[in-house]
């Protein structure tokens, strides 16, 4: 009875690790479908734009344009940001270690 | 026996969760509570080779911590994060501390008195200061350089920042205008504390510090909470740009 019990515990475990897996593969897949214009919703997709007219076209691309570009910005202000949080860290190092010779020898 | 037995009933999951628990503990303690802690036997007064042998020792990892401090100065500027002039002052004071130090390792080695060599020892600490005074003094002013020159960079990305805003939808101006105005007002608290900190490097000196203790450890406290409402700002508007970001990509 009691392997009984314990094989459907077994069961369930395995039928709930493997619908985490499936929704994990699923969710990878669906996010390049829609990579081109990952700002835009699900429910509209990068080429929805061919029946738009031609001005509204040109608006989005140069939205679009601007996006990628402030992107960029931010990577590389987040770059920098980091390398500022490693001369801090020098800082900690080097003061962590003053007591070496701080009082008299 | 009877632990025993009992332990057979656990499953067998309970038992891998526990060792990989006893694992993560292991791996929580830090390297360094197995470290050998360095000992310095104290030297007779009379025993001439052991105050050389132990200020050689002193010496010598000074020395490497220069070397290291020498090198991050160099890392820095083939990152572009610090100007050459920058670096050379930072790497002259490496120099200068590193010559002093070769020089009374020259004058140690070459005693014949243990009071001398005594005093050669004590020189090592009183006159260099390398680990209380000139490495947080010059990690700091490194840190400080690359302060200035980030936020030089922060400035000059303003304008694609702004240029974005302004192709941004009409309804996300005023989210966006206010993000990048405090983005600007943060480099400018920024940019506010350059100076003070700048004057505090002066009083930060050996001599200070062995004879007028108080006021060394004042223009340290001074330049410390200088660097670090420069930290704070700067990383604020790296916040700012951040959002910035997001809502333009949300677009």
């Amino acid at each position: 009875m009691n392997r009984f019990i314990r094989s459907r515990q077994q069961c369930l475990m395995l039928l709930a690790a493997a619908a985490l897996v499936l929704s994990l593969v699923l969710s990878a897949c669906g996010s390049p479908a829609n990579a081109a214009n990952s700002g835009a919703p699900a429910s509209n997709p990068a080429n929805t734009q061919q029946g738009r007219s031609p001005i509204y076209r040109a608006r989005t691309s140069g939205s679009q344009n601007t996006s990628s570009g402030v992107q960029n910005t931010d990577q590389q202000i987040q770059g920098l940001l980091r390398q500022l949080d490693g001369s801090q860290n020098d800082v900690n190092n080097a003061d962590a270690g003053a007591s070496q010779d701080g009082g008299q020898p | 026996m009877k632990f025993l037995t009992t332990f057979r009933h656990v499953p067998k999951r309970f038992a891998a969760i526990g060792i990989l628990g006893v694992l993560a503990l292991g791996a929580l303690i830090p390297a360094t509570a197995f470290a050998a802690t360095p000992t310095t036997k104290p030297c007779a007064s009379t025993d001439l080779q052991c105050f050389i042998t132990a200020g050689d020792q002193f010496i010598a990892q000074r020395q490497t911590s220069l070397t290291n401090l020498g090198n991050r100065v160099a890392e820095r500027l083939s990152q572009k994060l610090i100007t050459s002039d920058q670096a050379n002052a930072l790497q002259a004071d490496v120099s200068t501390n590193e010559s002093g130090l070769a020089s009374l390792k020259s004058k140690l080695d070459a005693e014949t008195n243990a009071a001398a060599a005594r005093q050669d020892d004590m020189n090592i600490f009183l006159q260099f200061r390398i680990y209380a005074v000139v490495l947080p003094r010059d990690y700091r002013r490194l840190y400080l350089d690359v302060a200035v020159n980030v936020d030089a960079r922060l400035r000059g990305l303003s304008g694609q920042i702004k240029q974005a805003i302004q192709n941004a939808p009409p309804s996300e101006q005023g989210q966006l205008n206010t993000l990048y105005n405090d983005y600007i007002a943060q480099l400018t608290t920024a940019e506010s504390q350059f100076d003070l900190a700048q004057s505090d490097f002066p009083a930060l000196t050996p001599s200070n510090f062995n004879y007028n203790r108080s006021a060394y450890q004042s223009s340290l406290s001074s330049l410390t909470t200088a660097e670090k409402t420069i930290h704070t700002a700067l990383h604020q508007a790296g916040s700012d740009a951040h959002q910035i970001a997001t809502i333009l990509k949300g677009k």
